[in-house]
């Protein structure tokens, strides 16, 4: 099954906030985790993910480094901040009374 | 040599991208991802070496599961799309108005005006000028200050000149008062190089020292105490921004504390402010603060206003920068007006004691060449805001 994209959309930030507050990633781990927790379901424009971290690292939610991973291939690991850390909080509060909502309204 | 379809893909992305001085960093980023896509794809494939159309199917491919160029290159674009900071360019202009406008009181709106026009043509400069040009030219800049420190000292007629007892740089029929530029000038160096001081050899550490010592030991030795402060405090601001190791730090704070105590110690201060005892020309240097107040409250509350914003507004943006290097660069500005602006408050208004001599308000006081070099430094940090997601 897939879901519509748009769905998606609304909690991209919600979903990755949530990853890196569990450990620092790269872009590409990002994505893979992200189907592979959702069980395929959650499947990325990878180029999409890119803008999201760096509006994320704008609002200074997160933070990038340079790094070498495995082997001698530089990669950019992405952490979540303190700022990042709140705004995830709040996230969380909105998608749960969200969720709630639609819910009522969906199923009754 | 052609052009793979993951090279034309990325130039549409970028081609959506105005800030300019981004690309490369999505370059890199997005040429890592292909890069790790690729390895996987292969790895589903043939365990065979690819062909030429095969590598080119994988790139395809890979561009395929990036996504649209144009949506991608345009969500980069809404991400960092560059920022004027308002707030910064708003107060500047407040304090340069009542300042010409104080300037008008005293006949000197001409000069001055041509000053201004000069420093905001500086500032336009600096504001487009690349971080990295900027941290290059440190040594230089280093090196340069010293020699014309070094020649308003010893120079002869032709090139210096003294007034109460400062030393001036002749140039043209211009004088140019040199000790005070160059605190910012020194500060502006130090900027660049005491980026990543730790990892430097014990050799170059040594010589990071004696360039951030000598010229305070230079100043206090010439008599210029407000400037060797000034430059103290700049630099102490620079080190801890620029993450200096803690025994560097404490390293210069002793000596430097040691080489000011022992000047200021022997200082007369003063402590209350009689404009009627002011000499003319002070009145719209040192004493343009008390200047504006005595004519006219408002402008008083607004410069003073103005100024102490200036200062928490500059402090606070540096933690919204990325890079290393601009974050001590606008941490220097931010102190360089503190002290300046503080340290005019302070003696013109008879609150604290302090000396009163040699004190520029920003963008208040008469000068040319400090007026230039503070707008050139307002440039910087417009600059450097508008660059706060780079990393370097």
């Amino acid at each position: 099954m897939s879901v519509d994209k748009e769905l998606l959309k609304g909690s991209t930030q919600t979903l990755v906030l949530t990853l890196l507050a569990r450990k620092e990633m790269y872009g590409y781990q990002l994505i893979k985790e992200l189907e592979l927790l959702s069980g395929g379901l959650f499947e990325l424009r990878e180029g999409t993910l890119y803008p999201i971290l760096h509006a994320l690292e704008a609002e200074r939610c997160v933070r990038s480094e340079w790094s070498s991973g495995d082997g001698a291939r530089q990669r950019k690991y992405y952490s979540i901040t303190k700022a990042g850390r709140a705004a995830l909080k709040d996230k969380k509060v909105q998608w749960s009374e969200f969720r709630s909502a639609v819910d009522k309204v969906v199923f009754g | 040599m052609e052009e793979s379809a993951l090279d034309r893909y990325l130039k549409e992305v970028l081609s959506h991208v105005r800030f300019k001085d981004v690309h490369a960093e999505i370059r890199r980023e997005l040429t890592t991802h292909a890069e790790e896509l690729r390895e996987h794809l292969r790895s589903l494939e043939s365990p065979e070496p690819l062909g030429g159309d095969d590598a080119g199917r994988i790139d395809a491919m890979i561009v395929r599961k990036l996504g649209a160029a144009e949506t991608l290159g345009r969500q980069f674009d809404l991400a960092h799309r560059p920022r004027f900071d308002w707030t910064l360019a708003v107060l500047v202009g407040l304090l340069l108005s009542v300042g010409l406008s104080a300037m008008g009181k005293f006949g000197l709106l001409g000069r001055q005006g041509l000053w201004s026009l000069l420093g905001l043509g500086t500032l336009v400069g600096l504001f487009f000028v690349r971080p990295a040009a900027l941290r290059r030219a440190s040594l230089g800049i280093y090196v340069v200050t010293f020699l014309l420190c070094a020649l308003s000292l010893f120079g002869g007629a032709s090139v210096s000149a003294f007034h109460a007892g400062q030393p001036y740089l002749s140039v043209g029929g211009l004088q140019i008062k040199i000790v005070d530029l160059s605190v910012i000038l020194f500060a502006f160096a130090l900027a660049g190089l005491l980026q990543a001081q730790a990892t430097k050899t014990r050799i170059a550490q040594a010589g990071l020292l004696i360039a951030s010592l000598a010229p305070l030991g230079g100043y206090l030795f010439a008599g210029s105490v407000y400037p060797g402060v000034l430059y103290f405090c700049v630099t102490l601001a620079l080190m801890l921004v620029a993450g200096c190791t803690g025994s560097f730090v404490r390293t210069y704070g002793i000596m430097g504390g040691l080489l000011l105590a022992s000047t200021v110690q022997s200082r007369s201060f003063v402590s209350a402010v009689d404009l009627s005892r002011v000499a003319g020309a002070e009145r719209h240097t040192d004493f343009i603060f008390a200047s504006v107040s005595d004519s006219s409250l408002v402008f008083g509350v607004l410069a003073m206003t103005a100024g102490v914003g200036l200062v928490i507004h500059l402090a606070s943006r540096v933690r919204e920068l990325r890079s290393p290097y601009l974050r001590t660069l606008l941490a220097g500005t931010a102190a360089l007006f503190g002290v300046e602006v503080l340290w005019s408050l302070l003696s013109n208004s008879g609150i604290g004691p302090v000396p009163v001599t040699g004190v520029n308000f920003p963008f208040l006081s008469y000068g040319g060449s400090l007026m230039v070099v503070h707008l050139g430094l307002i440039g910087i940090a417009l600059g450097a805001y508008r660059r706060r997601t780079l990393a370097s």
